[in-house]
């Protein structure tokens, strides 16, 4: 099955570690932020992991309930001090044309969870663009320790039908 | 938005340094009080220095860390002692503490080295100013960070007073970015073209300027 590509207009979550978040500087345990180190691939990594927000039925805070259950539901590590990150994709995508990215989108869903995005042709490693995206178009951030305990694998079909705007691949 | 990918040195005249960080004065106040805190540092020991530790690969991750942890604060009480007072001292602990909690640390990353650390911590006393934000990076560096409304300023610490780092700040409602890779001595010159050396360290640019 083709990967579909989303559209500019929806929304994408990235899980951040307690140490990839901004701190206060006279306070660290309280978070300001997300620093631009959370969207970097790891070694081996080919493609940065999102999940898909408008894969979600429901308002956009029970879209955010739900992604971040069906996160805490799949192989992620997600600790207690953990935060996520949301960006517009239009916007990240923006960002990175404008520094001579052409990304790609793609919900590409894994066993684990099946609102998997894969944000294809990512740098490994670019502090600029990083640190912008963390500084505005990647920068709505929800804290774990805020979001009703609970986990939910994602289900297998999408509240979200192609055939209101999506493209395929 | 202004792009510069990167900063280029001035050479107009020749760039002193200054007094760094085996040379840096002296404080004249109370530093017979640090050198005693240091001292009663030395003579109690954190956990990892009373026992002898494993240092292979067989250590748990918690190990790992709770010995990062030690050595981080051994290091400053070694090297920093004469420069930190006890209130900069357990402000610096406080934010290792939260950092490299084993309840919160992403168990992909490389625990922090002591080269980072070294790093940080010589960056950190020779710009004086205002005291980062910390990070870390999922390769072992320590990230300090400056943050004023939306104004930020992130530096990776590497190995051997190496640092990699990034500025994005507004002036006059226009996003300007900055980064590139330098050393601890150049770094407020390197900056200097930019705003926040002055507002956060301005030791560090009198010393440049000097």
């Amino acid at each position: 099955m083709p990967s579909i590509k989303l559209p500019p207009n929806h929304h994408i979550v990235r899980n951040v570690p307690w140490g990839k978040l901004r701190k206060d500087e006279n306070d660290p345990e309280k978070v300001i932020g997300v620093l631009g180190e959370a969207f970097k691939l790891r070694p081996g990594e080919e493609a940065l992991s999102t999940t898909w927000l408008e894969y979600f039925a429901g308002i956009r805070q029970e879209q955010i309930i739900s992604a971040i259950h069906a996160m805490r539901a799949s192989k992620l590590e997600i600790k207690t001090k953990s935060g996520f990150a949301m960006g517009n994709v239009g916007n990240i995508a923006g960002v990175a044309s404008a520094n001579t990215y052409s990304i790609r989108v793609l919900h590409e869903p894994e066993d684990d969870n099946k609102a998997h995005v894969a944000v294809r042709r990512w740098p490994p490693d670019d502090m600029v663009l990083f640190e912008l995206l963390a500084a505005e178009a990647w920068s709505d951030l929800v804290l774990n320790k805020d979001i009703p305990l609970g986990a939910k694998p994602a289900p297998d079909q999408s509240a979200w039908k192609p055939s209101a705007g999506g493209t395929s691949n | 938005m202004t792009m510069l990918k990167t900063t280029a040195p001035r050479r107009g005249r020749s760039y002193d340094p200054g007094p760094f960080i085996g040379a840096l004065p002296l404080p004249t106040d109370h530093w017979v009080e640090r050198r005693r805190t240091a001292t009663r540092a030395l003579i109690n020991p954190a956990p990892s220095a009373l026992h002898p530790v494993q240092r292979g690969g067989s250590l748990s991750l918690t190990e790992r860390l709770f010995n990062a942890l030690a050595d981080f604060k051994m290091k400053t009480a070694t090297l920093a002692a004469a420069h930190f007072d006890l209130e900069d001292r357990a402000r610096l602990f406080k934010q290792l503490d939260s950092l490299l909690d084993a309840e919160s640390w992403d168990s992909g990353d490389v625990v922090t080295t002591e080269a980072s650390f070294t790093t940080l911590l010589r960056m950190v006393l020779f710009l004086r100013g205002r005291r980062p934000a910390l990070g870390v990076t999922g390769s072992g560096n320590f990230i300090a960070t400056w943050t004023e409304n939306d104004d930020r300023l992130t530096i990776e610490c590497k190995r051997e007073d190496r640092l990699r780092w990034v500025l994005v700040q507004n002036l006059d409602g226009q996003r300007e970015t900055a980064a590139g890779e330098t050393t601890i001595p150049r770094l407020p010159e390197v900056l200097s073209p930019y705003d926040p050396p002055r507002r956060w360290f301005p030791y560090a640019v009198d010393q440049a300027s000097a």
